[in-house]
């Protein structure tokens, strides 16, 4: 009999080799609500990001392989599909611009359901979400501008300078001292493994 | 690339902020150096911690349920009979219990409790409602009586698609006949020249199931009757059609349900 609550994310993971549905399901009640969070808050419209997680946990399932256990953490790699499908989404909703794209306004106003996930897991995740967010507020507003725009806009070097107005070894210059002030005042917490 | 060029990219990298020219650059040098592809993994650990600075938001029920029917599905194919469950079977009421108002008055009650259980405690008044509709419904609809008597067994979940995201419905099977229960719920009202159609997949050709209708409420209920044996089709759908049905769906479905 298999401990799907005990187990780690790895050996989930490997389970679902075997299509292991109940494996998958474990995986999606531990990790879905920082995945459609982040996806909420990069696209600001439900049913995008409800569109986006589908297609990350079964992209998981049909393709458990892509996860390479010893290279980074099973939840990192997750976020880390997220982000690059709710980028993709982005750049091509700018590149199709007669489609409305909402503005982070309309998460802020979610109605959050009932139930939900394990009470500690959430407790877990909003002392990390507090942690960073002090991290981030010890950077000067132009670089935390930067990482608004780099990480959950989607926008790359050249068109964050664009946008800014500001020539393109600037942008990357503040980006790159903006993610250093970042990891260092991170390391301090111990919290993430930020040295390689 | 220089290692010294590679990790001044690597943090734009991790957010994924780098110009397509410098990403393929980067992946170049990548490939043929460990060193900065272990500081590239540290670096994305940055941005696992910026996704947690997202306002955290549980997803709603419906989009587990979704996933977990494909994922299911995909798990075990299993042909339909197996996959029934019984969990939510009614309770068995003879047929001549149900001459009365009074008898379908309960058996109404039954359906109230057991078919629609899955209504909001907010949505009560509507469930008043729907059970008087029912009652009424139930004088002269042989059919319908002589389905919710055979003990029908939940056969599958329907989830509204994008089109109709308020959409829900359950689908019942009769455990002695081929024909089912349709109930669902939250579809707009339509005009008197439009109806809902039922459709009852097989190797992803439909088979059309019937037209219905919705009340004020956006609740319906209807009795397919399949020709075949309902263990032969593998989803059901909903689309909506000109009044009489279409041979085929003429538009986006918004409900489905995999058996």
């Amino acid at each position: 009999m298999i401990d799907y609550q005990g187990a780690d994310d790895e050996a989930l993971v490997a389970r679902l080799a075997e299509k292991d549905a109940d494996a998958l399901e474990a995986l999606y009640d531990r990790h879905s609500r920082p995945v459609f969070s982040l996806a909420l808050k990069m696209l600001g419209e439900v049913t995008a990001a409800e569109e986006v997680v589908q297609e990350v946990f079964l992209k998981l399932w049909r393709s458990p392989e892509r996860f390479v256990a010893g290279r980074g953490k099973f939840r990192s790699w997750l976020l880390g599909v997220t982000h690059h499908r709710a980028v993709d989404e982005l750049r091509s909703r700018r590149s199709d611009t007669s489609r409305r794209v909402a503005g982070d306004a309309e998460a802020e106003t979610l109605r959050i359901p009932d139930g939900g996930p394990d009470p500690a897991e959430v407790a877990w995740l909003g002392v990390q979400h507090d942690i960073v967010q002090r991290a981030l507020d010890t950077l000067p507003p132009e670089q935390r501008e930067v990482i608004d725009l780099a990480y959950f806009k989607g926008l790359t070097h050249s068109e964050i300078a664009a946008a800014l107005g500001e020539p393109l070894g600037t942008v990357k210059t503040r980006l790159r001292l903006a993610i250093q002030k970042l990891r260092s005042a991170l390391e301090t917490e111990r919290l993430w493994a930020v040295k390689p | 690339m220089s290692c010294t060029e590679s990790r001044e990219l690597s943090e734009a990298a991790a957010l994924g902020a780098l110009d397509p020219a410098d990403q393929a650059r980067l992946e170049q040098h990548l490939a043929g150096c460990a060193a900065c592809r272990r500081e590239l993994g540290a670096t994305e650990a940055i941005a696992e911690a910026l996704a947690l600075t997202a306002q955290q938001v549980t997803p709603p029920d419906r989009l587990k349920a979704r996933i977990m029917q494909v994922v299911r599905l995909e798990a075990r194919p299993q042909p339909v009979a197996a996959i029934r469950r019984p969990f939510l079977r009614l309770p068995a009421l003879p047929l001549g219990r149900l001459s009365s108002l009074g008898a379908a008055a309960g058996l109404v009650a039954a359906l109230g409790v057991g078919l629609w259980a899955f209504s909001l405690a907010s949505e009560l008044e509507s469930q008043r409602q729907l059970n008087a509709s029912l009652i009424q419904g139930l004088q002269g609809r042989d059919d319908l009586v002589q389905l919710v008597s055979s003990q029908p067994e939940l056969m599958s979940f329907l989830n509204g698609t994008p089109e109709a995201p308020t959409a829900r419905g359950r689908m019942y099977a009769s455990t002695i006949n081929d024909t089912a229960l349709l109930l669902v719920d939250g579809l707009k009202p339509l005009p008197s020249d439009r109806v809902y159609q039922v459709w009852l997949m097989q190797a992803g050709q439909p088979r059309s199931g019937g037209t219905f209708t919705v009340d004020g409420n956006g609740q319906g209920r209807w009795v397919i009757r399949a020709d075949e044996p309902l263990s032969r089709y593998q989803a059901i759908i909903v689309t909506e059609e000109p009044s009489g049905g279409s041979p085929a769906p003429t538009t986006p479905r918004l409900l489905t349900g995999l058996f």
